[in-house]
């Protein structure tokens, strides 16, 4: 086992007006190399404010890290503490891009329209290695031949606007490996596709991935690319990990009844039964229930959930569930 | 690129036609004209109306006997000698030399006021947005309102107040000293020139800081909040690189186009201005040509503002063709 990253206990709340967002309340997750975290929750539940402060791209003024820790664990050199590193110092711009790469879920906004895509893979190159622009132009090429780009060598001239949103998105994944990073951390990366380009950049992904032994966050709202990708999950409501499980459990006996609620909303080919969806709604940031944050739309809740905000139960060895439902069942850990 | 910039210019030559055409049209709409504005003036003086005939012979005189459009014709076939035909206002002096000078003076202060404005707006604009609700943001913010909100000629009081009460400078109008006025260039003229320029060129600058200024940090803030300098940041590019060369460059096109009409608005927008400190610009002579109706002389004023214009928008478009790849010459 080859841990590459390791968040505990991750708490990261916004300072607005308004008053506090705990966006991030309490993630623990640990990936390892060659393998496949998926992060799957609706919109608000903290999933890409994790990804963010994994990276420290938040603004400091605007989110804060209040708890927790992410340890990085670089090849051959002691681990790095990412919650105390400056956001804006170098020690985070040599790990950004350049051991942790991400791409985004925007293909159409998430390249700079002025700059060709080379200059943009190029750039990349450039700040973390120390080759020529010719090296790094040919580095760029490769990239973009990798990634399925076709005449590489002439669109690497050309200007995101000259590029589909497929091509896009494999520009911006081939920006992402240009440096051959030991994590990549894919935000919705397939949201904005069409289904058949999402098929073809997941299998991408993954095909990648393998070959260099990439540890991958792949962070979604669409169980169908968690089934598809990942090796473990983890399922956030309201900046809770509600439930981590292998991917396996997660579609055969999922245990927290939100991720129940999800899969029987999920629609399914062959599957004659009407779907089920969730009752209510996510609430605001601002009406976060006192209890478990999911008690106002599950339909086993009980006096208890109202009340206290349910601990981890671990189950196996690698599953745990935050639900009273399982307190019985086993022992509770001190 | 080249047939773009040849498309342009032929397209500038028929819109310069036609705003000749409309200007001269539009200064002769009003009831009377500048002969009749002359003869008011002369028999208010002497008492005495003057003979109808006198008056008629003048209308001949100068041609205003003729339809508009022969008067309009008659005019710009003159252009090709640099005749501009003659201003009544200013004793029947040619235009041409009333204005030859003002010009030259009014596309420098122009360009100089430019270059000014913009190069303090532009760096207050991405220092605001880059700390946007922090106390300097909400300052800067909040003098630009000011300086938006405050009528340009009262600026320019407020400022020559300033310089000659506060800062205590010996400023008191004009680009020239007396002796220098109306005398030939010399190098005596340039110094006198150059210690004349600092305090209406401070003026000019400000008055166009604050607009420029508004756009700018609400461009940067608008190109901040995009996808695309959230990724550059996670390629692990410096702050400063990513706000200078991926941000900036991008908030920066729309006060490209703007330039083209900055240029004339500069000459038309500081008229009063240009009265209030006595600047030989093309302001002062323009509004008295278009009080008396004298129309050579207020036809080819309007007739330099669209030339500038025309020039201002070709060149903005030229640099933003250059400056956006997403822009199409087609």
């Amino acid at each position: 086992m080859d841990i590459v990253l390791e968040v505990n206990n991750l708490k990261t709340y916004f300072y607005i007006e308004q008053g506090v967002v705990r966006a991030v309340d309490g993630v623990s997750f640990t990936l390892e190399a060659g393998k496949t975290l998926g992060i799957v929750g609706e919109s608000g539940c903290g999933k890409s404010v994790t990804s963010r402060t994994i990276m420290r791209l938040l603004s400091p003024s605007l989110a804060r890290i209040v708890d927790g820790s992410i340890k990085y664990y670089p090849a051959g050199s002691p681990p790095i503490e990412l919650t105390q590193v400056d956001p804006y110092g170098d020690q985070i711009r040599d790990i950004r891009g350049n051991e942790i790469a991400m791409i985004f879920q925007e293909p159409m906004t998430s390249l700079n329209p002025v700059y060709t895509i080379g200059q943009q893979i190029m750039e990349a190159i450039l700040l973390h290695q120390d080759v020529s622009k010719e090296v790094a132009r040919a580095r760029a090429i490769e990239v973009l031949r990798l990634v399925g780009i076709p005449l590489p060598d002439q669109r690497v001239d050309q200007y995101p606007h000259e590029f589909s949103g497929g091509m896009r998105q494999r520009a911006m994944i081939a920006m992402a490996l240009s440096c051959n990073p030991r994590i990549l951390i894919a935000d919705e990366p397939t949201t904005a596709l069409d289904v058949t380009i999402e098929a073809q950049i997941l299998e991408l992904i993954q095909q990648i991935q393998h070959d260099n032994d990439m540890a991958l966050i792949m962070i979604t709202h669409d169980l169908n690319v968690i089934g598809e990708v990942a090796d473990h999950v983890i399922v956030m409501y309201l900046g809770q990990v509600v439930e981590s499980a292998p991917v396996d459990d997660i579609f055969d006996e999922p245990k927290h009844p939100y991720t129940q609620g999800l899969l029987n909303s999920l629609p399914m080919i062959g599957r004659g039964e009407r779907l089920e969806p969730i009752t209510g709604s996510v609430p605001g940031p601002h009406e976060r229930p006192r209890g478990c944050p999911f008690a106002p739309r599950c339909p086993h809740v009980m006096d208890r959930c109202r009340a206290e905000n349910p601990p981890s139960f671990t189950l196996s060895p690698a599953s745990e569930v935050a639900c009273w439902l399982y307190a019985e069942e086993i022992e509770v850990g001190p | 690129m080249t047939t773009f910039i040849i498309r342009r210019l032929l397209s500038a030559a028929v819109t310069f036609f036609l705003i000749t055409l409309i200007s001269f049209v539009v200064i002769q709409l009003p009831p009377g004209d500048v002969v009749s504005n002359w003869v008011r003036q002369q028999e208010a003086s002497t008492g005495q109306p003057l003979p109808p005939e006198t008056i008629e012979n003048l209308r001949r005189t100068y041609g205003f006997d003729e339809p508009v459009i022969v008067q309009y014709f008659k005019w710009i076939d003159g252009f090709p000698r640099g005749d501009f035909g003659f201003s009544i206002e200013y004793s029947n002096a040619p235009v041409a030399d009333i204005l030859a000078q003002r010009t030259g003076l009014t596309v420098f202060l122009g360009v100089a006021t430019l270059f000014i404005s913009w190069g303090l707006a532009i760096p207050f604009g991405i220092f605001a947005a880059t700390r946007k609700n922090s106390k300097w943001d909400y300052f800067l913010s909040t003098l630009s309102f000011i300086g938006i909100s405050t009528p340009d000629f009262l600026v320019a009081v407020i400022y020559l107040f300033i310089a000659v009460f506060v800062l205590k400078t010996d400023y008191s109008g004009g680009l020239f000293s007396q002796e220098f006025k109306d005398a030939p260039w010399t190098w005596a003229r340039v110094v006198d020139f150059a210690k004349h320029l600092p305090v209406p060129l401070a003026i000019l600058g400000l008055g166009g800081m604050a607009g420029t200024f508004r756009i700018m940090r609400a461009n940067l803030l608008d190109i901040l909040d995009q996808q695309f300098i959230e990724a550059a940041r996670a390629k692990g590019l410096r702050e400063r690189v990513v706000i200078y060369k991926h941000a900036t460059r991008i908030a920066i096109n729309p006060l490209i186009s703007r330039v083209g009409m900055q240029l004339p608005l500069l000459i038309s927008g500081t008229i009063i201005i240009s009265i209030v400190l006595d600047l030989p610009t093309l302001g002062p002579p323009f509004i008295r040509a278009l009080n008396r109706q004298d129309m050579f002389l207020a036809g080819t004023v309007l007739m330099i503002l669209a030339i500038i214009l025309l020039i201002g928008n070709l060149i903005a478009d030229i640099v933003l063709a250059w400056s956006d790849p997403r822009i199409q010459y087609e």
